[in-house]
């Protein structure tokens, strides 16, 4: 029982990580355009800007047109939980690391997302970060990180 | 006590009565009348008279109304256009000296014809001719193509010189290119009549610009109209979330999207922590939260006497029009009209000084505003 709960805590913590790293990719890629074209841009402004992304990306219930709920989170939760759920059955038959399997479930569970999101959203990324190839290769790693953290605290968990 | 819930009860009395009266003169101010419905998403608008007026619908068709009646044909010879997300047959604007040479323009989003995954905007012109456009000619194509159907801007006004504005939108996904001058997206456009581009533009002599170029860094602007004697563009954009923007449009100048906004992205993110930058303009009114500001018109018509030299900008959300009154070039008041009709496409000042309205719908409505006596 309490194994269960530890590990909904880390599933938790990982969606909550791999959502600030999603954000913070997004704010990053602004930033740096905006620093491309001589706009004043800070470690302030980097640090006040993340923070700002996290809250309204993460925390925050969305704005018409998009449905008025925390989509990023939610959307990431889903994809997550699919993937993660794969790879704990294919982890009955299949004997190799967890943080990596995970890892690598993370990272597909991304790809996907980015790929579908167009097809759902209006044919278009609604997320600034992902309309480029290089943008979203670093988004499939966000997903990469949040999989090998989920991973590697299950393992410890069980050792 | 009886004495205080006495004067308490006149007291309220009183307000009503106030509030009524108040509310009873604004009514009185105009009335709706219906000209046509049943129309496919109407977009642009364009008076051959009082009496006769064209619509082109979203979904592809120049329709006609004449004496109040929808006409079963719509205009032949229009070309295909993509009816895809926000794109399709769009804009329309005569031309200043349609009378004599009957040139009407018309701009839409087009599939390219060497690849189908993307698209573009064009603006063609043709004569009209009884109920058919001949002689139609390519005037302006975006550069370069797309491959989302958002954000195509569309709208069209002639100078006193004879020239055409044209917005080009953003494109949605390509923002950032409205900061550069190498393509169309986020652009307001300028040709003369037959496409041909002015020597007086901009950036005409500028390495690697576009020539066509009049003004840059805008988003999704959906409305250009000049005032009265000609002198001053005004022109209005879609921001993202917030951010809407009125503007004066002046050449060469950069608008500042996506540099400096004040809204931000649909996901929550921050577009830009900048509001303002030297160098770029600002606008002389936006709107957070967005209202999505989809139609202008410089009211200059006599039936209003009370709103001449406003302008009138229809709003998508929630769905009304915003009266704009100016003083030199500020904008001082905003007062809220027509708030019943649902979301509002267009608006256009009829010939004869009424307001006509187009509602955004899979059957939409052309509304006539008249005054109520």
């Amino acid at each position: 029982m309490i194994k269960g709960i530890i590990k909904i805590g880390f599933l938790f913590l990982t969606i909550l990580l791999v959502s600030f790293l999603v954000g913070a990719q997004t704010t990053v890629s602004n930033l740096i355009w905006l620093s491309s074209i001589d706009m004043p841009v800070t470690f302030t402004v980097l640090i006040s800007s993340i923070y700002h992304d996290f809250i309204l990306m993460t925390l925050t219930s969305a704005q018409p047109p998009l449905p008025p709920l925390p989509v990023l989170p939610i959307i990431i939760s889903l994809g997550l939980v699919i993937s993660f759920g794969v790879t704990w059955i294919v982890l009955r038959w299949l004997k190799t690391q967890k943080k990596y399997a995970y890892g690598i479930a993370g990272a597909v569970a991304l790809a996907f997302i980015f790929y579908l999101m167009p097809l759902v959203f209006f044919g278009v990324d609604m997320l600034a970060g992902a309309r480029t190839l290089t943008g979203k290769i670093i988004l499939v790693i966000c997903g990469y990180l949040g999989g090998h953290f989920f991973g590697s605290r299950l393992s410890k968990g069980e050792s | 006590m009886k004495k205080q819930i006495f004067k308490i009860s006149l007291l309220t009395i009183a307000s009503f009565l106030c509030f009524s009266l108040y509310a009873n003169h604004h009514e009185k101010t105009y009335k709706f009348e219906t000209i046509a419905q049943g129309l496919s998403f109407p977009w642009g608008i364009a008076f051959l008279s009082n009496d006769e007026i064209l619509v082109t619908e979203k979904t592809g068709k120049l329709r006609i109304i004449k004496d109040g009646k929808l006409l079963e044909d719509s205009i032949t010879g229009i070309p295909d256009s993509l009816f895809k997300g926000q794109g399709g047959l769009e804009g329309i604007v005569l031309h200043p000296n349609f009378a004599n040479n009957k040139y009407l323009y018309l701009s839409f989003s087009e599939t390219d014809a060497d690849n189908k995954k993307m698209n573009s905007l064009r603006v063609v012109r043709g004569k009209l001719e009884g109920n058919s456009l001949t002689e139609v000619e390519t005037i302006f194509r975006a550069s370069p193509s797309r491959k989302t159907a958002n954000h195509y801007g569309a709208k069209m006004v002639f100078l006193k010189d004879g020239t055409l504005l044209i917005t080009s939108g953003d494109g949605f996904s390509y923002r950032e290119e409205a900061q550069k001058l190498d393509n169309h997206f986020g652009k307001v456009i300028r040709v003369n009549d037959d496409g041909s581009i002015p020597s007086d533009n901009p950036f005409i002599s500028t390495p690697e610009a576009k020539p066509e170029i009049w003004s840059y860094g805008h988003r999704n602007l959906q409305g250009i109209v000049i005032n009265s004697d000609g002198s001053v563009v005004y022109e209005h954009e879609h921001g993202p979330r917030g951010g809407d923007e009125l503007n004066i449009i002046e050449k060469g100048k950069n608008y500042g999207w996506p540099a400096i906004t004040y809204g931000i992205d649909y996901s929550g993110a921050l577009i830009s922590p900048f509001k303002e930058k030297e160098g770029m303009e600002q606008p002389i009114k936006y709107w957070v939260p967005s209202i999505a500001p989809s139609g202008m018109t410089f009211y200059d018509g006599d039936l209003f006497p009370e709103w001449k030299g406003n302008l009138f900008i229809s709003a998508l959300v929630p769905g009304d029009v915003r009266r704009i009154t100016l003083e030199g070039n500020q904008a001082v008041d905003e007062e809220i009209l027509f708030d019943t009709l649902g979301r509002i496409r267009n608006i256009v000042s009829a010939p004869d000084g009424s307001l006509v309205l187009a509602t955004d719908s899979p059957k939409g409505k052309l509304i006539r505003v008249v005054p109520n006596n």
